[in-house]
């Protein structure tokens, strides 16, 4: 009595098929599971033989062998034991043919027979769909998720007998479509209007964010240097259809995606400093993604930089480069995208108040000791570099000027018109904004008249600036002359452009000295 | 007293442990000199100065005798001329003047390079290691002026104001560092450019036996040396509690002259500088005054050299470039808060744009008349 049923794993963000195929022979009573599992696979065994016996479907005297297909690739994860399940009851004829051709299973079983909820079903029902499969048996848990996949019937079921219930029926129903709960209104967004001042600092941030640009805040402590982090994502573009399923793949196999929902608007992530290397980057013997990958295509907020570990930091060099992380294991070689914004701040010193001499009380050997705590590389990837100063008090009790009352809604919209350029100048090169442009695209996009390249190596030579940071002037100065809807870039643009790399020296020799 | 015979005596008697400045002048008033205070049996010693002065106890002359028997008299000091080290002891001609008059002078002196001269004003430049560009662009400048009107600057080459000092001074003239520790021990060593160019451009100066490590206790002595090489002291910035004022305080005592450089009242880098002009030192109200003044008081063979400070070129700035400038200072300000004052309240007339202010701030720093570091803007110094 052999049957099989489908069911799917993870490798990285993507899904692969699995066969589960069932035999019941005769021998002595037993259950073997077979196709290099992980210990919870295994453990199926007892969950799918009580499960079954309190559903009245008790699992058939005899020796039970189940393989799990490919036979090479260890599988892990807790879903299997809703496909084991259906495949013994298969193999006991208890299914129609249809369900076992057509369905694929995934789910985690209690003793008691209900049907939980279980990590990464988006992408296995991206698979399914692509697979040409009608329809998708997953927990009621995760339903939210697996209807947002459109083509595919998806069933959530809760309980074992449910499914029993439906795999006998002849023909695959048409499961019926659930209200959408009205979700109740998320409280309010934090805004940049509650921002007072600031006005050089909201600028930069705007112009990051019109770019995708890295962007660093260096101050003295309690400035509003975190206030205006947490408000960047609220300025970012909504996701495209892409990047939203890219996106929720991700949060989908962390099992983070909330209540169902696919994510729609940029993530952002702000690990507290006390992340780990893997935590970060992804880790763990079948590795899962790391804070990095989940700030694909949002903000990844690092606060007080110098206080990471420097190898945790230093892991970011690679995958801010490339925009992906791979990382290899036992298992196989994971890919993991992460194409974030990075977004930091820091003091200048270890008490924080550096430069202010009053205030500051420490050493030329501690502050280099302190700043040396970031690897000079990974501050050069940094795009915008701005020093945010202790707000006027005017400012505070609301006396703005009037390039200081901005708010989110305004700069999300300029941002928008801003990136909207990007895409149509970029469209058919495979990138999206100016903070991706490289080599040859840098001097086609970016080309200045011959007085502002004059004035441009003038100030170079007097800031004693690299050719990367002169590469990232360029691309600033493309962002800023974007966001006025200037296709050509002005002088006037690469001054602001030079004004946010006014603080990229901090990390040369010298810099921390008497200024 | 044919000195340089006596030069290889003095070095061993310099080099005996436990015989400091006061030792050797006691064991001198009896012997007269090195060579017979080493030629003296243990029996005249004894004699001398346990008998008959009661100066040295029994123990202190058998340590005296027995250090002679290790002491190769000679080698030792070929030894250390090779090294390129000379040896002042206070009867050396070269040994400065200035130096005998102070309370515990030095007996005796090492140095790399030459001694300060003693036809030339000698001018101590000291203040705080973190100093404040304001603090840099002072100590440069009086660097500068001392040594381009022929006056040598003296300082303890530590960061900062001293050996800024030092640096701006050898490039038109000789500066002299004196060390805590032994002539041929570069400390600190953040300081080993100046070290090097202060043996090319001037002298290294210690009253250390060369070899000694730099010890806490040795840096108020050394402080002494300091003012009383020289005829007057300035000091650039200090906070209110600083080693710099241990100086200040010799200074005084020894009877040189103390300048101070006046700061603002909020910056707690001229807090001891403020402090002391109120307990009554002169004030620094300008280079070329100082040097004016320097000259009054202490009319001797020093060349008169005025040569006014070359005044920048006066440039047309537009009235939104001035007012930016004027808010741009010697102490770090962020774009924000340049930015901020020179908007002031709002309610005012005319506002600047933030535009506008960035193009006027890359425009000053082209100019070079403001530069930016860390993303902190100030006057170039």
């Amino acid at each position: 009595m052999f049957c099989k049923v489908m069911s799917g794993a993870l490798q990285g963000i993507e899904c692969y098929l699995v066969t589960v195929e069932v035999d019941i022979s005769t021998g002595l009573p037993c259950m073997e599971l077979v196709g290099f599992l992980s210990s919870e696979v295994r453990e199926a065994k007892e969950r799918v033989r009580v499960a079954m016996h309190n559903c009245n479907a008790p699992v058939p005297t005899g020796r039970v062998t189940v393989n799990l297909s490919p036979a090479n690739v260890r599988k892990a994860g807790s879903s299997f034991d809703l496909p084991i399940a259906a495949g013994i009851l298969g193999a006991v004829k208890k299914v129609e043919e249809i369900w076992l051709r057509q369905a694929l299973f995934a789910g985690e079983l209690g003793l008691d027979g209900s049907v939980r909820g279980v990590k990464g079903i988006l992408p296995m029902v991206l698979e399914a769909k692509k697979r040409g499969f009608q329809a998708c048996i997953i927990p009621k848990e995760n339903v939210q998720e697996g209807k947002l996949v459109r083509g595919i019937y998806v069933f959530g079921v809760s309980h074992l007998e449910e499914v029993i219930k439906l795999i006998s029926q002849k023909a695959i129903p048409v499961p019926e479509d659930e209200n959408e709960k009205k979700m109740p209104k998320t409280e309010k967004e934090p805004d940049f209007l509650e921002v007072m001042g600031q006005e050089t600092a909201k600028r930069a941030a705007l112009v990051a964010a019109a770019g995708f640009h890295h962007f660093l805040m260096l101050g003295p402590p309690g400035v509003g240097k975190t206030m205006i982090a947490k408000r960047i994502p609220g300025i970012l573009p909504g996701l495209s259809e892409e990047d939203c399923l890219e996106v929720s793949k991700i949060y989908s196999i962390s099992g983070m995606l909330k209540e169902g929902k696919l994510m729609t608007v940029p993530p952002y992530v702000a690990p507290h400093h006390s992340v780990t290397l893997q935590a970060l980057v992804g880790g763990g013997r079948v590795p899962v993604p790391g804070a990095l990958s989940l700030a694909h295509k949002g903000v990844l907020f690092l606060d007080e930089m110098t206080e990471f570990k420097r190898n945790a930091l230093d892991s970011m060099r690679q995958p801010l480069e490339e925009k992906k992380i791979e990382i290899i294991r036992n298992a196989g070689a994971f890919s993991y995208p992460a194409d974030f914004m990075l977004v930091g701040a820091m003091n200048l010193c270890p008490c924080g108040y550096f430069p202010d001499l009053g205030k500051c009380r420490c050493s030329l050997y501690e502050r280099k000791r302190y700043m040396s705590r970031v690897s000079g590389p990974l501050l050069d990837r940094m795009d915008i570099c701005i020093t945010v100063e202790t707000p006027e008090m005017s400012a505070l009790i609301g006396k703005t000027r009037k390039n200081g009352r901005i708010g989110s809604k305004e700069m999300g919209e300029r941002v928008k018109t801003a990136r909207k350029i990007q895409k149509e100048r970029y469209e058919g090169t495979g990138i999206l904004c100016n903070s991706h442009l490289k080599g040859e695209m840098i001097k086609e996009h970016c080309r200045l008249d011959e007085p502002t390249e004059r004035m441009l190596d003038e100030i170079f030579r007097k800031r004693k600036l690299g050719p990367r940071a002169y590469y990232r002037t360029l691309k600033l100065a493309r962002t800023v002359a974007d966001l006025e809807k200037s296709s050509r870039i002005e002088k006037e643009h690469v001054i602001e452009a030079l004004s946010y790399s006014a603080g990229m020296d901090i990390f040369s020799k010298g810099a921390l000295e008497n200024i | 007293m044919d000195y340089k015979e006596e030069m290889p005596y003095a070095y061993w008697l310099h080099n005996i442990k436990g015989v400091g400045n006061k030792g050797i002048r006691k064991l001198l008033k009896e012997a007269l000199k090195p060579s017979r205070l080493f030629q003296m049996t243990k029996e005249q010693m004894l004699e001398a100065y346990v008998i008959r002065e009661k100066v040295f106890t029994e123990k202190a002359v058998c340590h005296i005798v027995q250090s002679r028997e290790e002491w190769d008299v000679m080698g030792r000091y070929e030894k250390m001329k090779r090294k390129g080290i000379d040896f002042y002891p206070d009867f050396h001609p070269s040994y400065p003047e200035s130096l005998k008059e102070i309370p515990d002078a030095p007996w005796a002196l090492y140095g790399i390079g030459k001694l300060p001269e003693q036809e030339k004003m000698t001018v101590a430049v000291i203040g705080a290691r973190e100093c404040s560009a304001y603090g840099a662009y002072m100590a440069k400048e009086l660097g500068r002026s001392l040594a381009e009107n022929g006056i040598q600057v003296v300082s303890g080459m530590a960061r900062g104001i001293d050996s800024l000092a030092q640096q701006a001074a050898m490039e038109k003239g000789s500066a002299f560092g004196v060390l805590g520790s032994g002539v041929d021990i570069c400390y600190p060593l953040s300081s080993k450019g100046v070290y090097e160019s202060l043996k090319r451009n001037g002298g290294i100066i210690s009253e250390y036996i060369p070899g000694t490590e730099p010890k806490p206790g040795n840096f108020p002595a050394r402080n002494r040396i300091i003012s009383g090489l020289s005829q007057a002291v300035v000091v650039v910035e200090a906070k209110e509690k600083s080693g710099t004022l241990i100086t200040v305080d010799m200074a005084l005592e020894q009877g040189r002259e103390v300048y101070v450089v006046p700061g603002r009242t909020t910056d707690a880098l001229s807090a001891g500088c403020n402090r002391l002009m109120k307990q009554g030192a002169d004030v620094l109200c300008s280079v070329e005054e100082f040097i004016r003044e320097l000259h009054d008081s202490h009319a001797g063979c020093i060349k008169g050299n005025s040569a006014g400070k070359k005044e920048k070129d006066e440039e047309v700035l537009e009235f939104w470039e001035r007012k930016v400038l004027e808010n741009i200072d010697f102490y770090p300000k962020s774009m924000q808060r340049i930015y901020n004052e020179v908007n002031g309240e709002e309610g005012e007339d005319r506002t600047l744009e933030l535009k506008k202010a960035m193009e006027i701030l890359v425009k000053l720093e082209k100019k070079g008349f403001i530069q930016v570091k860390s993303g902190y803007y100030t006057l170039i110094s």
